[in-house]
């Protein structure tokens, strides 16, 4: 990204861990910057990519039984041994960075083939946005009701009902 | 010498007094202000009255019945006829309306229509009546419920345009009665055939009693309509879009009228088991999108303009969904 906006801050910003000001800021950046918005995209579909992947846990006591088999292995000459321990220890400490890079690898390897998804249109600042966000609103809470919404509107009479509130309240010249 | 010219007070509260009775009485002639005084006391208004509602519409007619309590902001209606609608309930408290409907079991809750959150609705009504872009004439007066009244017609411009008049009472300006008239030849009247403005309605009448196991819900966008009538709401601007293409097994639900900024919007709901869309359509201009799409809290927005209507297609579908929607509607 040739940008003032570094990788660490859209990760913070995909995160949701940026302050409300900082993170309208990194919105109003992503209209106008095409590259930190290609990349925000990216970042998206491999993290729902990632999110498909199934966990991995160990026990609780892993770390002690590792530790237990450790002191009981037998002695390997000094340099298999320090190389035994390097691969291990260093393995171990770095399992779970290898196990992300490789989450990563599969990740862009699965992002390359799979059929791509539109890339996201850039977001329109806050501000714009807050005329349609009572529409969004909305919506959802009719897309949470509809079918209660549809059982009211076939009842009979409700227009009359709702005329009547707006006469009596003066709200009839609404046009 | 001069002489200085003493006027008797008294005499002097009477010719300020004429004059005040005499510009009352010029100014309560002009049709416009006799409206904005009676949509002034529709805000603060006390009686107790039976309401008749008389729709005729290609050739048929309905009619419907309700008792209304009113006491300053606060307001309550009892449906009495047609039968099926007996037992519903609408209470305004001035904070929240509420309507009970008995049948499906259900409290619909919105803004109050006579509180704050309708000011902007007023305010906009105010404007188009002294804007000088709405005819209003004076017609001789009548009598409605017993009660000597103004009768006021008013046409917005347009061949569209719906022709309201109001009987308006010379004493209290309470609205008693209003005929609307559309273009197509349906007629709505609307009309007090009681009214006691002495009844003054107790505490009760504005607290909502409903059975236990009644479920309350949000009407965000008031009562649904339907889809005949959302069409009726939409002549306004030369009529409803309607999309040709709608996603698998994707069918109407319901329509919505409701104001956005003093400004009418229609919406129409569509879905099928699995989810929802939401046709917006308005006059209000709407903040042009990148792209003419976005995606907002897990819903895909996608805007468009036809004939100077903004309409505005959200549902947590694919934007490609959504536009190949939006680009289907017609009138």
């Amino acid at each position: 990204m040739k940008c003032d906006v570094g990788s660490r801050q859209l990760e913070q910003y995909l995160d949701g861990r940026l302050a409300a000001g900082a993170r309208d800021a990194i919105e109003e950046h992503l209209v106008r910057c095409a590259a930190c918005a290609r990349y925000v995209a990216e970042a998206r579909r491999l993290r729902s990519l990632l999110a498909t992947l199934p966990p991995r846990e160990v026990g609780a006591d892993f770390e002690m039984r590792l530790a237990s088999r450790l002191a009981q292995a037998p002695r390997a000459s000094l340099i298999a041994a320090w190389w035994q321990r390097l691969r291990f220890y260093g393995a171990w400490r770095l399992m779970p960075t290898m196990a992300a890079a490789g989450a990563v690898v599969a990740g862009l390897l699965l992002a390359t083939f799979l059929p791509r998804q539109p890339a996201a249109p850039p977001s329109p600042s806050p501000a714009a946005l807050a005329p349609l966000r009572e529409f969004v609103e909305g919506h959802q809470t009719l897309a949470a009701q509809s079918e209660i919404v549809e059982r009211v509107v076939h009842l009979p009479g409700l227009d009359a009902l709702e005329t009547s509130l707006n006469v009596t309240s003066g709200l009839h010249l609404t046009d | 010498m001069s002489r200085a010219v003493s006027i008797s007070p008294i005499r002097l509260g009477v010719a300020i007094a004429a004059t005040l009775a005499i510009a009352g009485r010029a100014s309560a002639q002009d049709p416009r202000e006799l409206v904005l005084r009676s949509l002034a006391a529709s805000e603060s208004a006390t009686y107790t009255g039976v309401q008749v509602i008389s729709e005729v519409a290609r050739g048929r007619s309905r009619e419907s019945r309700q008792r209304v309590f009113r006491r300053g902001n606060q307001l309550r209606i009892e449906s009495v006829a047609p039968s099926g609608a007996r037992g519903r309930v609408v209470v305004d408290d001035g904070v929240t309306t509420r309507i009970y409907l008995p049948g499906p079991g259900l409290v619909l809750q919105s803004e109050s229509r006579l509180g704050a959150a309708a000011r902007p609705l007023r305010q906009r009504q105010e404007r188009e009546l002294r804007s000088g872009r709405v005819a209003v004439t004076l017609e001789p007066p009548e009598s409605v419920a017993g009660r000597p009244a103004y009768v006021v017609a008013i046409r917005p411009p347009g061949p569209r345009a719906r022709l309201r008049r109001l009987w308006i009472d010379r004493e209290t300006f309470v609205l008693l009665r209003v005929r609307e008239e559309w273009p197509d030849g349906r007629i709505l009247l609307t009309e007090f055939t009681e009214i006691d403005y002495q009844a003054v309605p107790p505490d009760s009448a504005f607290h909502l009693e409903v059975p236990p196991g009644t479920q309350e819900v949000p009407a965000l966008f008031g009562m649904p309509i339907t889809l005949q009538r959302a069409r009726l709401e939409a002549q306004r601007w030369g009529g409803l879009f309607t999309p040709s293409y709608l996603p698998p097994r994707f069918r109407f639900r319901a329509a919505f009228r409701f104001h956005h900024e003093g400004e009418p919007v229609v919406v129409l709901l569509y879905g099928n088991r699995q989810g929802s869309l939401s046709l917006f359509q308005t006059r209000l201009p709407m903040p042009p999108l990148p792209g003419g799409a976005i995606a907002m809290a897990g819903v895909s927005v996608v805007q468009g303009v036809r004939d100077g209507i903004h309409l505005t297609a959200i549902g947590a579908l694919p934007s490609e969904e959504l536009r190949r929607v939006l680009d289907s509607v017609q009138r």
